[in-house]
């Protein structure tokens, strides 16, 4: 932007400011107060429960924490899980997207329907998708026993990794669809006249989709991405939903651990330095995509 | 602002904020309270009638509860943690009383109960688990305690008694298995119920968590080694049990042996009501024989029950203090009794003829067992130790870790916790 020279141009500039400032306001009471009280609470050993007995204790809970084998394993477990769902919600919300993309009659209620996962409480979906996990009398057991395709009941929710699995296929049907009307909209910002192009030139289903759809994508690809991955890194409720982090802690992640901490033990001064570094493992990642993926959240295209 | 106002203004707030204690004789209840106590909202709406009634110029709120006691438990920190006085009277888990009562978090009663008449009526073991430092501050209300629900049907049918020792249910399991598709089913799932199933087991062995003062880890003994070892190879070993146990919820449970699948249930007082529902498959087939026992020990079970507690934040001590006195009232327990499912922890009640009469093999049972009980261990960081026993004991259930060497970490891991 110009350096404002005129009066008028900082007069303008003023108001920017002055009409921003509500909104400032806001995130700084309901966003940056808290982080800032969690980062100070993090240095301390506090037990809700026992407030007396608090007391400081500078970066020694992060000391702690490097050595905390649970923890560690936990970020191994994140990392496991936001993997396999980014990758499941991109591949079927392209897919999703592309079909969507085609014409068809009945296009609109699909459209409209395959919002229904989204839009679902978390909470429902999680205890229905237990369900069909059931080991006694859950769906996928009752339908694929009978297909063959599984020998005999498996205790699903029982057994590494296939809890693992479970969780991460209910997360996948939850948000494929936000994915899918991103990628959507994406795709149909792309000029047919490219593919009317391309097929003169003869150039087959394939080689249109690599040549011209992806590299259009590029950007929608990457805010997808982001939005996912952020998504997967902080979601709680589908993994509480399901199994509490169990079995044996193998769908515990940073977050399930951070609310054991904080809301079952009462540590809130080690809980706070577990959200603490959620808080900035989630933004080193964001960063790393998002200046890897070039996009300019600022609006305007630059390559 | 001038001196007297001042004065004035900051008696006004002594006496209204006030130090946490009896509520002064003499005084009559009135004005507002909000009460959170259970799923028997029906029952509790008539009884709100009847106090209102009493008392005019008071009005009770009945906020329904969460579904489970991990979530209402992590409600009531929350609240408490925030110095939240919006709720007055609550039902507390037994298990969580010591929790609350050390933060200062519940209101002292003794003051506010005739003591005596207390000691006389209620359960020893449900007055305890109310207790902190010899002080009560939770009114037990109702009981609680896990029973070994069976089907008569089946065994009778196959000329087999009820066991008397876990060997002998091993055995019957395997004897009759197809008959039905599971032998022994039970929420072990991770959490209150692994711990309180486990506790079942050790106890039943003679084995124990803490120390009689609750100072000492004791852990890691072979008793408690063999009880882990039986809860493993019921599923590993003898296949009686399903791997399933270990993600079942107490009603996820409930509704196998309910729907007719399972031949022995290891639940809580509930689960009678919905066996002998008019609905159930398994009406009039149901049978609740004596906890099986270890060879040479007695049997044992595990107490449960919830108390009515007052939020020390409370800005209505009186009024929540004399709604808790009038629910805890013979004749309000007697109505309870029976427009409720649940059991309750006046046993004077509990043991009247009117009521025993309409449910012989329940009430008996109920009698029974509650004489027996064992408490889960009483310490304000129970939360920990029972997440020790998730991330220790569990795996070795899921025939992942070896017995011994999962306790002794879990001990060290308990030690650690009620010595920080």
């Amino acid at each position: 932007m110009r350096h404002p020279r005129s009066r008028f141009d900082q007069s303008r500039v003023r108001l920017g400011y002055v009409l921003l400032l509500p909104a400032l306001l806001f995130i700084t009471v309901v966003l940056v107060l808290p982080i800032l009280q969690t980062i100070h609470m993090s240095s301390y050993v506090f037990r809700l429960n026992e407030p007396a007995a608090a007391r400081f204790v500078g970066l020694r809970n992060y000391f702690l924490l490097f050595e905390d084998q649970r923890f560690l394993s936990s970020i191994a477990t994140t990392v496991v899980f936001i993997t396999g769902t980014t990758g499941g919600v991109l591949i079927l919300g392209l897919t999703i997207a592309l079909v969507m993309n085609l014409e068809f009659r009945g296009r609109g209620i699909v459209r409209s329907a395959l919002l229904i996962p989204w839009v679902m409480p978390r909470i429902i979906v999680a205890k229905t998708w237990a369900w069909i996990f059931n080991g006694i009398y859950g769906l996928a057991n009752a339908l694929l026993v009978p297909l063959g395709i599984l020998g005999s009941n498996l205790s699903w929710l029982n057994m590494k990794p296939h809890a693992m699995i479970a969780v991460q296929i209910a997360y996948i049907w939850c948000n494929t669809p936000f994915a899918g009307l991103l990628l959507l909209a994406g795709l149909q910002s792309i000029d047919a006249e490219l593919y009317e192009a391309a097929k003169i030139d003869g150039a087959s289903v394939l080689q249109r989709f690599a040549a011209i759809t992806l590299p259009a994508l590029r950007p929608t690809i990457a805010i997808t991405l982001i939005f996912t991955l952020l998504g997967a890194f902080k979601s709680f409720d589908l993994i509480f939903g399901m199994t509490q982090g169990g079995p044996m802690q193998s769908t515990e992640t940073m977050m399930m651990y951070a609310y054991s901490v904080l809301f079952g033990f009462l540590r809130f001064g080690y809980g706070s330095s577990i959200v603490v570094m959620i808080v900035i493992l989630t933004s080193i990642v964001s960063v790393i995509f998002i200046k890897g993926a070039k996009v300019d959240l600022g609006g305007g295209a630059r390559t | 602002m001038r001196v007297h106002t001042l004065a004035f203004v900051l008696l006004v707030a002594a006496a209204t904020l006030g130090a946490p204690g009896s509520p002064e004789a003499g005084q009559a209840p009135k004005g507002k309270i909000t009460a959170m106590l259970n799923s028997e909202m029906a029952a509790y709406t008539e009884l709100i009638k009847q106090f209102t009634a009493k008392y005019p110029g008071t009005s009770v709120e009945l906020l329904p509860a969460p579904a489970t006691s991990v979530v209402r438990r992590e409600r009531y920190v929350t609240m408490f943690g925030a110095k939240d006085k919006s709720l007055d009277v609550l039902l507390t888990n037994c298990i969580d009383t010591s929790e609350f009562a050390s933060a200062q978090w519940i209101m002292e009663l003794g003051n506010a109960l005739d003591m005596k008449t207390v000691r006389e009526n209620y359960y020893a073991a449900n007055i305890e688990s109310g207790t902190w430092r010899g002080k009560l501050y939770s009114v037990p209300h109702t009981a609680d305690a896990l029973h070994l629900y069976y089907r008569k049907d089946l065994l009778d049918q196959a000329g087999l008694k009820p066991p008397a020792d876990w060997d002998e249910l091993i055995k019957i399991a395997q004897k009759l298995k197809g008959v039905v598709p599971y032998g022994l089913v039970a929420s072990w799932e991770k959490g209150n119920q692994f711990m309180s199933q486990y506790v079942l087991y050790a106890a039943g062995n003679g084995g124990s968590i803490l120390s009689k003062d609750g100072k000492t880890v004791v852990l890691d003994s072979p008793e408690n080694e063999q009880a882990l070892q039986l809860m493993t190879d019921m599923i590993h070993k003898y296949g009686v049990a399903p791997l399933d146990n270990l993600s079942l919820t107490v009603d996820d449970a409930r509704i196998v042996f309910n729907q007719g699948k399972a031949l022995f249930n290891v639940s809580w007082d509930y689960a009678w009501g919905n066996y002998q529902a008019a609905d159930s498959p398994i009406k009039d087939k149901v049978g609740m024989p004596p906890m099986p026992v270890f060879p040479g020990k007695a049997p044992v079970s595990v107490l449960g029950g919830w108390g009515l507690a007052v939020n020390n934040y409370s800005q209505n001590k009186d009024t929540a203090v004399a709604f808790v006195q009038f629910l805890s009232d013979p004749e309000q327990i007697r109505f309870l009794l029976k427009n409720t499912r649940q059991s309750y922890s006046n046993q004077k009640i509990m043991s009247e003829s009117a009521y025993t009469a309409t449910n012989p093999v329940y009430t008996r049972a109920l009698a029974r067992d509650y004489a027996i009980t064992v408490s889960r261990p009483v310490t304000p960081r129970l939360a920990e130790i029972v997440d020790a026993f998730d991330q220790y004991l569990m795996p070795v259930v899921f025939n992942k870790a070896p017995a011994k060497d999962a306790l002794r970490a879990a001990s060290n891991k308990t030690r650690s916790v009620i010595s920080d």
